[in-house]
């Protein structure tokens, strides 16, 4: 069964601040976010990876895929394809986007600590 | 959302697929742990309305099928080319199926798929639109209406209940706004990968999403430092890539936890093996298995004090032109990594010369000095720098300066939160008046420096008993008090005295405080010391109170001090002026700019007070001072008026004006710093020109009037002027050279030594150090007070040696002032012969000027008894300075002494001449000129021990002449000094030395024989 996964690029070094993956500038270019394109339509705009990525994060977390990883629940990424994950991204998305997010019905969580429940 | 959507696609899967379920038992297993997870995890009310779930659920069966199908064909085409197209669509639907509902089964699949292959056609065409006009919203609502059909009748199909729904959602779509429509269909279509966003719920309180005894384990790993984030990727890579690691589930790093990795698995074998040979591993210090309460501890995201920055607090920044200097968060950027910091500019407006372009660039070299901080200036950019100002609204006060912004007279300039030190920045006071300075705020917010500052405040504050207090916080706010005791560490116990009541029947009650809850309290008039903060250390009196500031005078300074009041202690004795500001010391030399220096007279907090080589006294910043000026004792020298050296720690005197007297504290080139004792100005430190002191004393003895050493100006070409070459006849009779009384024998009239008698082992100025027979040591004896012993039994007293000993300068080679001659002594006090030194240059043939004081007058006597048996030394032309020959040479082996008229040299008639001819034969060879070195001595050459070395007479006949004897006393006197004593003792009378003819008359020859 081939999973489709991020590879783990030599250079890690932003993380997307609304599901946390760690990719490298160029792969988000490329590639886009693993998780969010269908909602942030990175591939190709760079502005907006400067926006909705950050290059400050901290917490790598190597995630399977499996949701019964405990891990990834609390990180809320269990829903996410497997991949290198930042425990926390600084940096909040800009008011734009969230509110676009928020009309697409995609909850936006803030993953920068700033948020506690 | 999604986990609606989730649920309901799940229930309506299952109700098609039950029948046709076929055995994944990979997938069974996921969906097992799926379904035991999702009713504790996911607990959610559904969003819409049922009508519109289905609704949206409707085609959600198809289309997001067929669009990934579409994309899978696309995929197809980067893919590896090889890979079955029937495996990739497989492999693809599998990945959309756990993307979308982690519950698919192979038979819906299969059923998709199926469906896929159904409308193919229509879908390549539709999905090519799609693409084309993927934000075009009303195509896809064209779209999304045509296929609505389409799939309504497949539904129809399979049952009532699903038209009926349909039927109702239909009504309701139309009633629907076509804007929230749009934005649904673009969710759903929005989507480039085979994947749409599946968020987790983020509405899930994450109490509920604690650890429980069913989660996996997690293991600590011990790894080596800095490796960590190397291993989680290494182990990223072993999960997908290795065999019997299927029980670990993640791997992560936390920065706080250094030199850990850790593993979440549910058996521990897993672990083991994924970790198996990974470089970087501590294997032998094992595991640590984490409890499980502390997980959440592991994964905490929030260190959030990082991230409080908000408009108004302090930052420094870390790198760039303004590393280090304080800042403003004037604004953040929405997503919080840029931060919009007001900074004072450092702007040198161009001067920088071809520097200045570096600001274009935004690039600070280090180790450029850079501009002081300063508020921006239109008029000097606009003077020096026109072409980069490029915006002006004046009325705002705002420029745009080389593409940066300056806002009433600040710089306010973006910077990644990266490149910022947000975490205790503690600004001082002289920060923020800088900010105050010039600004258009009303000054400094005290609330926000007292909370930035409140950290580091509550380390430093102390509270004694019987300080005046307020509370600041609390149920007791504003309430006075006085400090009861402060036993503990952050509490103190306080009377709180009520003041609303009278002062007769005031009410007291001892409360514990915090205190932080607490301020001091003090009144103008107060004598306090600051504790704390860039002030600390002086103390003063309190000139002013306002509500969170106190201003005090300090006694060190005489500057206002704005503290506040918690860094005051009130105490009564001043403190100590401190002898360091800035990194400068007291009494240190420093440079002001490229050409002036000063010497710190004063150092306060923040100022210096520098008394520069002009005389002046001025009040310097320490910022303002260049550097420090690092002299080397050893090089610190200069010569005093009198031409001797002079280094710090002498004790000078000031030749002309007040005669200050001091000791020497630095020397600068030819100033020098002199503390006085006496002297109050300045504390006691002027300076001078060192041609304007004199030595009174050197560093741990006294300088003798009478000792010099040679006159290191007068050696120095560069300082010898024209009238000191006028008077260097003069001058050089200062000269020193050796003392007439060394090695003499003597014998003491006076004191308790008086009647001893011994041999002047040194002597210096007036004082010699004599020998004694008996005792056997060395006394120090005032040469006044000795007998000199002119010859076996025949002493005279000082005096009359002194002066014979001068008289002897005018004599002859022969004589014993020829030693005189030839050493060159200084004498000052009275062996001045006339040319002492010239008398030893002479020889050294004519060189410019020297040998005109020669030849006037006193040719240093060669001038030597022209007896037939004696080899004339006699110089004939008395005025030559030469050693002319009136004779040819003298016997067969007796070298001859220059005969050639005028040559200074020393060549030799005598053809037989061993030495004086061929080693030293170059007629204005320089050598002779070593009028200290006995450079006759026997050594130089064979001849010399000939001539006069005393073995071979001059004249042969001559026998002992007083050639010999002369010669041994003047050339070996160490050797000979008593026989040549002897010889010379005989010597009737010192005036016979004392005739100033050059050629001394033959008659005197007689005297010079011995009486043998």
């Amino acid at each position: 069964m081939a999973i489709k996964r991020t590879r783990p690029a030599p250079k890690l070094n932003r993380a997307c601040m609304l599901c946390g993956v760690v990719q490298s500038m160029s792969q988000f270019r490329n590639e886009g976010c693993p998780n969010c394109e269908s909602v942030l339509h990175f591939t190709d705009n760079d502005d907006l990876i400067r926006e909705c990525t950050s290059p400050s994060f901290e917490g790598l977390v190597a995630y399977k895929g499996d949701e019964a990883s405990w891990v990834a629940r609390w990180l809320r990424v269990e829903n996410f394809v497997p991949g290198v994950y930042a425990v926390r991204v600084g940096g909040k998305l800009p008011e734009d986007v969230r509110s676009d997010l928020y009309s697409q019905g995609v909850e936006y969580r803030p993953r920068d600590g700033s948020v506690r429940d | 959302m999604s986990d609606t959507e989730t649920k309901e696609g799940k229930s309506m899967q299952e109700g098609q697929d039950i029948p046709v379920k076929t055995e994944d038992t990979v997938k069974e297993k996921l969906e097992e742990v799926k379904e035991n997870e999702d009713p504790g995890v996911l607990k959610k009310e559904p969003d819409r309305s049922v009508l519109q779930e289905d609704n949206q659920n409707a085609p959600k069966d198809d289309e997001p099928e067929e669009k990934n199908e579409e994309v899978d064909e696309g995929d197809e085409g980067n893919d590896d080319a090889a890979a079955a197209a029937d495996d990739d669509d497989d492999d693809d639907d599998d990945d959309d199926d756990d993307d979308d509902d982690d519950d698919d089964e192979d038979d819906s699949k299969n059923h998709k798929k199926r469906k896929g292959n159904k409308f193919l056609d229509v879908e390549a065409e539709v999905d090519e639109d799609d693409e084309e006009e993927e934000d075009d919203e009303e195509a896809e609502l064209l779209k999304r209406e045509f296929l609505a059909d389409d799939q309504t009748g497949i539904d129809e199909e399979e049952g009532a209940p699903t038209h009926i729904k349909l039927d109702r959602s239909r009504e309701k779509l139309d009633e629907q706004d076509a804007q929230a429509l749009a934005d649904q269909f673009k969710q759903r279509y929005g989507r480039s990968g085979s994947s749409r966003y599946m968020g987790s719920g983020a509405k899930v309180s994450q109490r509920l999403l604690l650890p429980s005894v069913e989660d996996p384990s997690i293991w600590g790993v011990h790894v080596r430092t800095g490796r960590e984030k190397v291993v989680v990727k290494q182990l990223y890579a072993r999960m997908f890539n290795m065999k019997g690691v299927e029980g670990v589930y993640s791997a992560f790093q936390r920065d706080d936890f250094v030199g850990y990795v850790y593993v979440e698995a549910r058996r521990m074998d897993a672990v083991d093996r994924i970790l198996a040979g990974i470089p970087g591993i501590y294997t032998s210090t094992g595991k640590v298995l984490v409890p499980i309460d502390e997980y959440p501890d592991l994964l905490r995201a929030a260190h959030s004090e990082d991230l409080q920055l908000k408009p108004g607090s302090y930052i420094r920044v870390k790198s760039g032109k303004y590393k280090g200097d304080l800042g403003v968060v004037d604004n953040l950027a929405e997503n919080d990594l840029e931060v919009r910091v007001k900074l004072v500019p450092r702007l040198d407006y161009g001067h920088g010369g071809a520097n200045s372009g570096r600001f274009g660039r935004g690039g600070y070299r280090s180790g450029m000095a850079r501009p002081p901080q300063r508020p921006f200036s239109q008029l000097e950019a606009s003077q020096h720098d026109p072409e980069h100002l490029t915006t002006a609204r004046i009325d705002r006060d705002y420029f745009v300066y080389r593409n940066e912004e300056y806002i009433g007279g600040f710089l306010f300039k973006d910077i990644n939160i990266s490149h910022l030190v947000t975490k205790d920045v503690k600004p001082a006071l002289r920060e923020l008046t800088l900010f105050n300075g010039s600004g258009d705020t009303d000054g400094i917010d005290m609330q926000n420096v007292a909370k930035t500052l409140k950290k580091s405040r509550d380390a430093a504050i102390t509270f004694q008993p019987n300080d005046r207090i307020i509370v600041t916080s609390g149920e007791q706010t504003g309430m006075h008090g006085r400090v009861i005791s402060a036993a503990q560490d952050k509490i103190v116990t306080v009377v709180l005295e009520d003041k609303s009541f009278a002062e007769g029947k005031q009410i007291t009650e001892e409360v514990d405080v915090p205190i932080k809850a607490l301020r001091k309290v003090f009144l103008p008039g107060d004598h306090v010391s600051v504790i704390h903060g860039v002030h600390s250390g002086e103390s003063g009196m309190i000139v002013q109170v306002q509500d969170k500031q106190v201003t005090l005078v300090s006694d060190q300074t005489g500057q206002d001090v704005t503290v506040f009041p918690n860094y005051l202690q009130r105490s009564s004795d001043s403190a100590a002026v401190s002898t360091e500001s800035g990194g400068f010391e007291l009494h240190q030399l420093v440079r002001l700019n490229s050409e002036e220096v000063g010497l710190v007279l004063k150092t306060e907090i923040e100022a210096l007070t520098v008394l520069r080589t002009d005389g002046r006294v001025l009040r310097v910043e320490p910022e303002q001072v260049q550097s420090a000026v690092y002299v080397d004792r050893m090089t610190e020298k200069a010569t005093d008026r009198a031409g001797s050296e002079l280094k710090v720690g002498d004790v000078v005197k000031e030749v002309h004006g007040e005669k200050r007297q001091g000791f020497v504290l630095h020397i600068y080139r030819t100033w020098v710093f002199i503390k006085s004792r006496t002297s109050v100005e300045n504390t006691g430190v002027f300076v001078v020109d060192s041609d304007a002191v004199q030595t009174v004393s050197t560093k741990g003895s006294l300088v003798s009037q009478a000792f010099k050493v040679p006159d290191l100006s007068k050696m120095n070409p560069n300082r010898m002027d024209a009238a000191a070459s006028a008077s260097m006849t003069a001058s050089t009779a200062k000269m020193g050279g050796r003392d007439p009384s060394l090695h003499q024998y003597v014998s003491v009239r006076k004191g308790p030594y008086k009647g001893k008698k011994g041999i002047v082992k040194d002597a210096n100025g007036d004082v010699a150090r004599v020998e004694m027979h008996n005792p056997a040591k060395i006394i120090p004896i005032q040469k006044i007070d000795l007998l000199f012993e002119v010859r076996p039994g025949n002493y005279i007293p000082y005096e009359q040696f002194s002066e014979s000993r001068r008289a002897g300068r005018g004599g002859g080679f022969g004589g014993r002032g020829g030693r005189g001659g030839f050493r060159g002594e200084s004498a000052p006090r009275g062996f001045g012969g006339v040319t002492s030194r010239g008398g030893a240059r002479s020889f050294g043939g004519p060189r410019g000027g020297m040998s005109p004081q020669v030849g006037a007058g006193s040719v240093p006597g060669f001038g030597s008894p022209a007896g037939a048996t004696s080899p004339m030394w006699s110089s004939g032309g008395s005025r030559t300075p030469t050693w002319t020959s009136t004779g040819g040479p003298h016997g067969d082996k007796t070298p001859a002494w220059g005969s050639g008229g005028k040559t200074p040299s020393w060549s030799s008639g005598g053809s037989r001449t061993p030495a004086w001819g061929s080693g030293n034969g170059g007629s204005k060879t320089p050598s002779w000129n070593g009028g200290k070195t006995p450079a006759w001595s026997a050594g130089s050459s064979g001849g010399s021990r000939s001539a006069w070395g005393g073995k071979t007479e001059y004249g042969g006949s001559g026998g002992k002449t007083a050639y010999e004897g002369g010669g041994r006393s003047a050339w070996q006197p160490d050797e000979n000094a008593s026989k040549a004593t002897n010889d010379w003792g005989s010597t009737p009378a010192a005036g016979d030395w004392d005739a100033p003819t050059p050629a001394p008359a033959p008659k005197h020859e007689d005297d010079y024989v011995p009486e043998e």
